[in-house]
């Protein structure tokens, strides 16, 4: 066992390990810092895969800004441990949880579909044309930041702005809502 | 040579790479646990003068002054001496856990800093950056954004309304100050089309005219940005809300004492170090000396030392360059910590909302444009 291996099945199981800590956690705060650290523990995973950009943008994009903003809202409202329910798990909740695992089973079986044919397909036994294994970087692994760039503002340009547009709408839209509830507020004050 | 000595080289041999990145780690994390004690006796030093106070200017041990060194090692037994005190109305695991994090992410961060090209050691060439990702300097953001997570915990589980609001306002002028700092250093990475600083360092070697091809040269206005910044995400004066004596007692810090309270400034210094070598890095050239890029150095001492010595003695050399750049720096945070009085919330959120991030913008697309026409010719 190498010293990859070695790291992914340490950080693997401490992933897991602490997302089931952090939906148990009663206090905001601390639930907050334990998906910070899976958060971390995911970069460390790209890291390993050699996606160093993916690995660095999950730090500074999730855990160094939406989570430190989410920390800032919490402590802003001093939130209160949350009450655990005792109350036993509804029919909708269980149907929701069943939904919920058949969608991860299929995308985790696509998913680890692509990334198992590689040593597959050198056996010569699959050659499946959808494979993720086939869609290979354009600039080589060394070139993170190329192949980003290029992937994003290339290939799927439109796409991406198409998002960005749909992103800033949904931003405008909260805060109309989130006005209009507090003019209404302020008049009935 | 016997047995053991044969066998000990071999295994050197074979794993060059391993022992040469332990090497590498250990040494940037004496660099960056050394600069929270020189940087206390600078600091302390230079408050004494300009405040014009007989104390830890001057302070020595059996009448020998030695310009005030006596000071770091009398505070460093005070803190020691002092009694470890966790007060009862603390959440006590985030209270403990967090001024481990930024001492944590500042001496990590520092990895991230190239220490000099690199060095040939019997054949083998070691580059002399710790870590080097192929996603370059964002490690270095990565890094110090995460270590505004110390003061934020540290503030929420000391229990008290002042250490709250100190918490509370650290980690808003973060997310503030962070976006313009990006944007500042983005104009950069047009210029130099890299995000590598080694690459950056070496582009910057060139000279046109008579100046030498530095950042600061080129894009000014991201110099300027990129430092006004830095003192906003390292905490310092005139950015340090998130401490205000004046109106939070001490922030984040007030239930912290003895080590503890010492640690924040062990990870304080050591990103302030960090940030100041990334300037240095960016926009001043790094370790190469003005006007004479690292493989004319090398050239120079060969025929002095050996082949293999002179790229050793270049690695000091740069070293120093590097250290001395990053003393103008480190001394410029400490003069402006006892020049400029703090801002008020209000103008801290307008300076980096209303100036910063707009002229951080327009810099962007000026030079981005800039960049594009020179291109194109």
């Amino acid at each position: 066992m190498n010293l990859v291996m070695l790291s992914f099945i340490v950080m693997g199981v401490a992933a897991v390990l602490l997302s089931g800590v952090m939906i148990t956690r009663r206090w905001p705060v601390s639930a907050a810092m334990v998906l910070i650290s899976v958060m971390t523990l995911l970069a460390g995973m790209f890291g390993l895969l050699d996606a160093h950009f993916a690995a660095v943008s999950q730090i500074i994009v999730y855990a160094g800004a939406i989570m430190v903003v989410f920390v800032f809202v919490i402590m802003l409202l001093n939130l209160p441990p949350e009450e655990l329910r005792y109350g036993g798990v509804t029919v909708g909740e269980m149907i929701l949880s069943a939904a919920g695992v058949a969608v991860a089973l299929v995308l985790g079986t696509k998913v680890g579909q692509g990334y198992l044919s590689v040593g597959i397909e050198e056996l010569g036994i699959l050659k499946s044309e959808n494979s993720l294994a086939l869609h290979r970087p354009l600039f080589g692994p060394d070139q993170n930041v190329k192949n980003v760039a290029a992937t994003m503002f290339v290939e799927y340009l439109w796409a991406f702005e198409l998002i960005s547009f749909l992103i800033i709408a949904a931003m405008i839209g909260s805060v109309v809502i989130a006005k209009k509830r507090s003019a209404e507020n302020a008049n009935a004050a | 040579m016997d047995a053991s000595t044969s066998a000990v080289v071999q295994f050197l041999n074979n794993n060059i790479g391993l022992v040469a990145g332990i090497g590498k780690i250990a040494i940037a994390l004496v660099i960056a646990l050394q600069v929270a004690p020189i940087m206390v006796w600078v600091e302390r030093r230079q408050a004494a003068f300009i405040q014009r106070r007989i104390g830890p200017n001057r302070v020595g041990i059996f009448g020998f002054k030695l310009f005030g060194l006596g000071q770091p090692l009398a505070d460093t037994i005070k803190l020691l001496f002092k009694e470890d005190f966790v007060p009862k109305h603390v959440n006590k695991f985030f209270y403990i856990l967090a001024p481990i994090i930024p001492a944590v992410m500042g001496l990590v961060a520092i990895q991230g800093i190239p220490l000099g090209k690199e060095i040939v050691v019997a054949g083998h060439t070691i580059g002399l950056q710790p870590v080097n990702l192929n996603a370059g300097f964002l490690f270095l953001f990565a890094m110090s954004a995460l270590g505004v997570y110390g003061v934020a915990l540290a503030g929420w589980s000391s229990n008290n309304k002042y250490a709250l609001l100190g918490g509370l306002r650290a980690s808003a002028q973060m997310i503030s100050y962070e976006l313009a700092m990006g944007l500042a250093l983005l104009p950069m990475v047009f210029i130099y089309g890299t995000l590598d600083l080694q690459t950056m360092i070496a582009a910057q070697s060139e000279t046109f005219g008579i100046l030498p091809k530095w950042g600061i040269f080129l894009s000014p206005v991201s110099f300027v940005i990129f430092v006004v910044t830095m003192f906003a995400e390292t905490n310092r004066l005139p950015f340090d809300l998130a401490e205000g004596e004046a109106e939070l007692v001490a922030g984040f810090l007030v239930e912290y004492g003895s080590m503890r309270w010492s640690l924040f400034f062990l990870g304080e210094y050591a990103m302030m170090f960090t940030l100041s070598a990334l300037t240095t890095c960016v926009f001043l050239g790094g370790y190469e000396i003005p006007w004479l890029p690292h493989a004319e150095l090398v050239a120079l001492l060969t025929p002095v030392f050996t082949a293999e010595p002179a790229t050793w003695v270049a690695a000091l050399i740069g070293l120093g360059v590097l250290i001395a750049k990053v003393a103008i720096f480190m001394f410029l945070f400490v003069q402006v910590r006892f020049t400029l009085p703090r801002f008020r919330y209000d103008q801290l959120m307008r300076v980096g909302w209303v100036y910063m991030l707009p002229v951080a913008l327009g810099n962007l697309v000026l030079m981005a444009v800039i960049v594009a026409l020179l291109r194109l010719t």
